[in-house]
């Protein structure tokens, strides 16, 4: 090749690749770290109660879902003192799915299985039922709502967790009774927690458990799944 | 000149190409907030063919016959985002897991919830290890009369509190059965936070009252597609 045609090849590839380096940062490209232009302090690194977040992490895990109200969330308690993470703790090779929400009932969580059903899960904690009584809903629509779930949940593992009565609610043990029935029928294992719920701990707001109480789910988690 | 010269100046043609297709694929919604292009405007999802992401392994996955390492994906929001008002596999998650096979969708959507809501739900996302999150919230916030202050400030600590994770937002829409300008505030406050931390955009501007099922509050199912393809281009 003359070199006037290397000039001219030289220049060609340059342009090219300069206008492909462009287009691609247009384009998003991760070319480097994004801008934190403006006030906002950079992201803080993570909590080292927290495990870590990556590509890969969790490849291979056994994925889990938590799903019920904030009793199966550890709501109210600090990360290091909630089931969920108290349970990522003791067992790593589980991807946990946390989808517990304060306060939820029974019937809320019919309105939101698929979350759950599409989240390719290899075992679901179900935990239900401590605050249907506040929230209107009988023992009996208790038991319709869980076989609907234990319905949608067929083909997966599930584990239950019997309703906990709160200190100043009233009595739940005719929906334990009704859990017992539906959990029968379908199949299912309803966990003995009974070591750990039979006097549990309370948060001051009464209306959440208690990291003792949390601590002693976990372990029984750890080893039931 | 000659013959290995001119395949060098095809190679350069063709990178040429190459930059004018993906300077036109950073639109249709999609904007990457870079101080260059978060003033582009942005086009109202529209009617027209939504381009689907191809599903063909990556050449890395070819090339060593072994699966991708799966992107985990966190979808993080309200109502909208779980698709309520819709079977599956119409709702917005499975479209998503559909168009983009090689990525680990996982659905943390809870119809009703707010900004502040999911600030206090930051450890179930992060128990996640998602690689990547997209955050669609603000409808609530928008009926709710939240202080555009408050949710932006709440947007910008869960960018932050999601670290590592690369963060995606989405502009929220009209709740026509609400008011159907309410969320014009929280649509500019997700634009202006994503500008200013540097993470993409997924505008979804101005969708049109027809696009909505009959509670003038969820999308239909074309809808939801179409942003679950433009979800998809951003991931």
């Amino acid at each position: 090749m003359s070199g006037k045609g290397r000039a001219v090849v030289r220049c060609g590839a340059a342009v090219g690749l300069l206008l492909a380096l462009g287009a691609g940062v247009f384009a998003g490209w991760n070319l480097g770290a994004p801008s934190t232009r403006g006030t906002s302090a950079a992201a803080p690194p993570p909590s080292p109660t927290l495990p870590a977040t990556g590509a890969v992490a969790g490849a291979g895990q056994k994925r889990v879902v938590l799903f019920g109200d904030g009793m199966v969330d550890g709501y109210g308690l600090p990360d290091g003192k909630s089931l969920p993470l108290l349970l990522a703790r003791a067992r790593p090779d589980l991807l946990l799915i946390d989808l517990g929400l304060s306060h939820e009932w029974s019937t809320q969580l019919v309105a939101r299985v698929r979350d759950v059903t599409t989240a390719q899960a290899d075992a679901v904690v179900l935990w239900t039922g401590s605050y249907d009584p506040a929230n209107g809903v009988g023992a009996q629509q208790y038991a319709a709502n869980v076989a609907t779930l234990l319905d949608a949940l067929k083909g997966t593992r599930v584990l239950l967790l019997p309703p906990v009565s709160l200190p100043t609610g009233p009595d739940v043990s005719a929906y334990a009774v009704e859990l017992d029935r539906v959990a029968a029928q379908h199949g299912v294992q309803v966990l003995d927690a009974t070591s750990a719920l039979s006097a549990p701990d309370w948060l001051d707001s009464g209306q959440e458990l208690g990291p003792r109480t949390d601590a002693a789910l976990a372990a029984l988690l750890a080893k039931a799944l | 000149m000659s013959s290995r010269a001119a395949r060098c100046v095809a190679v350069a043609l063709l990178a040429l190409v190459l930059a004018v297709g993906l300077g036109g694929a950073a639109g249709w919604g999609l904007h990457y907030a870079s101080a260059s292009t978060h003033t582009a405007s942005a086009p109202t999802p529209s009617a027209s063919p939504a381009p689907t992401p191809s599903a063909t392994p990556t050449p890395a996955a070819s090339a060593s016959g072994a699966a991708p390492p799966r992107k985990r994906v966190a979808l993080i929001g309200d109502s909208l985002t779980y698709g309520s008002g819709l079977a599956a596999p119409q709702d917005l998650p499975s479209v998503l897991r559909k168009l983009r096979p090689d990525l680990d969708v996982i659905s943390v959507a809870v119809g009703g919830q707010q900004s502040a809501d999911l600030l206090g739900r930051v450890r179930q996302f992060r128990l996640l290890h998602a690689d990547e999150a997209v955050v669609w919230i603000g409808g609530q916030d928008a009926d709710d009369r939240v202080n555009v202050e408050s949710f932006r400030g709440n947007l910008d600590k869960l960018v932050t509190a999601l670290a590592p994770a690369r963060v995606v937002l989405v502009t929220p829409i009209a709740d026509y059965a609400v008011g159907g300008t309410l969320f014009l505030p929280f649509a500019a406050a997700t634009r202006d936070l994503a500008h200013q931390r540097g993470v993409p955009l997924v505008d979804l501007d101005n969708i049109p009252r027809s696009s909505y099922l009959s509670d003038n509050t969820h999308l239909d199912a074309a809808t939801e597609r179409r942003i679950a393809v433009l979800y998809a281009k951003a991931l």
